[in-house]
């Protein structure tokens, strides 16, 4: 077994810190263009939906950054799935936008 | 008697316990491997992950706009199809990371991208959707 405690000249953990932060963006993001795109079409239940998971994506990566981040604690699985979750959710609620248009 | 071979003092804490980790069916088996293989299987999810948000924002964006614009419902289709495919990416990300943690621990071969070839073929299938759509919208026009 050997780790990566000294040294670290590949910036391991700065690299996969950034690469949350990015995935985090990106989460967010979506969730405000679906969450406009809902309020210019008047469909409540999505704005609502989708600002919640926004601002539940925002504060979780806020939280995760003032408390630090040490590989491991907790296991990266703690937070890959709600981050996939989220986007699950934004995946699903984009589609119904989308379908809902369609049928309307 | 040398002082390696003393008794540890009756005061000092017991060692920490290391905090169970879950999911037990990754970490219950091999041996911790190189923390950089580690970082760069979950950093390779997270990149799964952020190509699953780039469909989605786009089948959103596409939607908004055929929505503004008042165009087809064909586009309104193809953008579901496009978050659809966004969240089963992000679903695949999550099946992907514990399947190659496995693989890491216990010292096996990684498992191809599946899901890569599946990516290509749609991204392809959205382009030709997209471009047939400005063709054939170009012409009645």
């Amino acid at each position: 077994m050997t780790h990566v405690t000294q040294g670290d000249g590949g910036l391991q953990r700065e690299r996969t810190r950034l690469a949350w932060q990015r995935t985090a963006l990106g989460v967010v993001l979506g969730c405000a263009v679906l969450m406009l795109a809902a309020i210019r079409a008047r469909e409540e239940g999505v704005v609502w939906a989708s600002g919640t998971v926004g601002v539940l994506t925002a504060l979780a990566a806020a939280f995760a950054a003032s408390r630090g981040w040490v590989h491991g604690t907790p296991t990266p699985w703690r937070l890959l799935a709600p981050t996939a979750g989220a986007v699950m959710v934004l995946a699903i609620l984009g589609a119904v936008s989308a379908v809902v248009r369609t049928l309307t | 008697m040398s002082d390696r071979d003393e008794p540890p003092p009756a005061h000092e804490p017991p060692p920490r316990r290391q905090p169970e980790r879950r999911p037990e069916s990754v970490y219950g088996v091999g041996d911790d491997p190189d923390v950089r293989f580690s970082l760069a299987n979950e950093r390779t999810a997270l990149a799964w992950i952020r190509t699953g948000v780039g469909l989605v924002g786009g089948g959103i964006a596409l939607t908004s706009f055929a929505a503004f614009a008042d165009l087809s419902t064909v586009l309104d289709v193809v953008a579901a199809c496009a978050c659809l495919g966004g969240g089963v990416l992000a679903l695949y990300a999550l099946i992907a990371w514990r399947r190659n943690e496995r693989a890491i621990r216990l010292r096996l071969p990684l498992p191809p991208p599946s899901a890569l070839p599946a990516l290509v073929i749609g991204l392809v299938v959205f382009a030709v959707a997209i471009a047939g759509y400005a063709l054939w919208s170009g012409s009645t026009r």
